[in-house]
């Protein structure tokens, strides 16, 4: 049993993308029911500590340098860094399952049309550098800074310039935005804006108009023209180009139903009471089997799989 | 995990920094340096650059201890103080200055995402020294060193087995870091 844990965990661990190390893995978590809560915990272990530096950080020493040179009343000179040479961090996020990623060369005067292609998420980079990650059947059209959006849902990723605002038409409604990332979603009642980060200004075209920072929400009423920006953290609605969903303090049905969405299946849960409770998770980038495997830990439920894609949270034997 | 949460407010620490006193600005390096060290390094992946970083800062707390007021929360002034610095020394490198940092600059809600993640690294760092020496040894060549455990059981000359045998004692004994889950009902 020893050897199976370390091989099997570790294993997976290595190598996540293997199948044959996910279903390994699989059969060991169903094998017991604290085993669970173990490998979230050693894979917690796991990714933590690729982040931390070689060396260790010696306080005792630390401030035995600080003392040395700290005395009431003296200037002490500021140590004077080398400048040394090191490998740039990376910090884009990387992004999977985009199915393409075209340019706009051209900046004339006409507008172009773009609909998102395929079906997963379809990409578009703009002559000023502006990225926009679109839901399949999403439609828009551009020209310089200016851009439409008629139908479906984008994330957008615009380059700063302090020169010209970019900005979104909507039906009945433009969005401003100098440089930021943001979630526009459009449909025939409505459309709405979540900011992740940055600022941006929300009008409709009947006067009313909001300032949006992140986690913000604007929710345009094509009909009256009204803007509602109701309170909450709405930055989860950004991460789906990036499969990071990320959910502070929202309802448990909320977040079924997004995670649900996004991986193409149906969850539920057998005690509706916890529908309204409220959690704080991330799924960044991670397979559906784990997924469900930390929110059932969250939830202190178990999972059952009904059907091909039907999973149900209920309570433990 | 249990951390004593830091007795003195942001108003008693902008006295003694005022004062120049040597007690309490003792206290305050003891309690943030090695958080501040982790988090210089996330931003500038440098550990001798961040080491010079939370020495530098210090000693201009220090120095210009008297023209300095903490406002709120004195972790929060500290982490903020360190990430500018971070920024300044990237920029001066030519360095790109990555998103996180600013939206971390911008954003005072993500200063507690970002803060319990340095003091888990920091349980973890502390933890990792207490590991025997050959099975600290094998974690930070798979997980800071990056080799596969192939690569590992190569370099030290032992079997694939023992590699996986310590890395998943290590596991074990670090995961006591964590805090104990919540329940939701």
């Amino acid at each position: 049993m020893e050897n199976e844990l370390n091989n099997i965990v570790i294993d997976y661990l290595s190598d996540p993308d293997n199948t044959a190390k996910a279903q390994a893995l699989q059969q060991w978590l169903d094998a017991d029911a604290s085993h669970p809560a173990l490998f979230l915990q050693m894979k917690q272990v796991w990714e933590t500590a690729p982040s931390l530096p070689e060396a260790p950080f010696d306080r005792k020493a630390g401030w035995q340098q600080l003392s040395e040179q700290i005395s009431p009343a003296r200037q002490t000179p500021v140590r004077a860094i080398h400048s040394r040479w090191w490998w740039a961090a990376a910090i884009a996020l990387p992004l999977l399952g985009v199915a393409g990623y075209r340019y706009l060369h051209t900046s004339a005067p006409e507008w172009q049309q773009y609909v998102a292609k395929g079906a997963d998420t379809d990409s578009l980079h703009l002559p000023d550098g502006s990225d926009v990650f679109m839901k399949p059947g999403t439609t828009l059209s551009y020209r310089n800074r200016q851009l439409r959006m008629t139908q479906g849902e984008a994330f957008f990723k615009i380059a700063k310039d302090e020169q010209q605002r970019f900005s979104i038409e909507i039906p009945n409604g433009t969005i401003q935005v100098l440089g930021t990332s943001f979630n526009v979603k459009t449909t025939n009642s409505y459309s709405d804006v979540a900011v992740w980060d940055g600022k941006v200004s929300v009008q409709s075209d009947r006067g009313a108009a909001v300032t949006l920072t992140a986690g913000n929400l604007a929710i345009l009423n094509t009909a009256t023209g009204e803007v509602k920006k109701p309170a909450g953290d709405y930055a989860w609605r950004c991460g789906w180009s990036n499969h990071d969903l990320s959910f502070s303090d929202q309802e448990v049905g909320l977040v079924l139903q997004t995670v649900s969405s996004f991986y193409h299946v149906h969850l539920q849960v057998a005690d509706s009471d916890l529908l309204k409770s409220k959690i704080t998770v991330r799924f960044n980038k991670v397979p559906l089997t784990e997924a469900l495997l930390v929110l059932s830990e969250m939830l202190d439920l178990t999972t059952i799989k009904t059907t091909d894609s039907t999973y149900i949270f209920q309570h433990k034997k | 995990m249990t951390k004593d949460a830091f007795p003195f407010t942001g108003a008693e620490i902008t006295r003694a920094l005022n004062n120049q006193d040597v007690s309490l600005f003792r206290q305050l390096y003891d309690t943030y340096s090695e958080e501040l060290y982790l988090l210089a390094y996330r931003w500038v992946k440098d550990s001798s650059l961040a080491k010079d970083m939370v020495h530098n800062l210090f000693v201009h707390l220090w120095e210009k201890g008297a023209a300095i007021t903490i406002t709120g929360n004195v972790s929060h002034y500290l982490y903020r103080a360190i990430t500018n610095q971070a920024i300044n020394e990237l920029k001066k490198r030519k360095r790109h200055v990555g998103e996180d940092m600013l939206q971390f600059q911008a954003d005072p809600s993500s200063f507690y995402e970002t803060a319990d993640y340095i003091l888990l690294q920091k349980e973890l760092m502390q933890h990792l020294q207490s590991l025997p020496p050959r099975c600290r040894e094998i974690f930070i060549l798979s997980r800071i060193r990056e080799l596969e455990p192939s690569e590992i059981a190569e370099k030290l000359d032992i079997s694939l087995n023992t590699v996986y045998f310590q890395l998943s004692t290590a596991l074990k004994t670090l995961r006591k870091i964590l805090p104990v889950k919540k329940s939701l009902r």
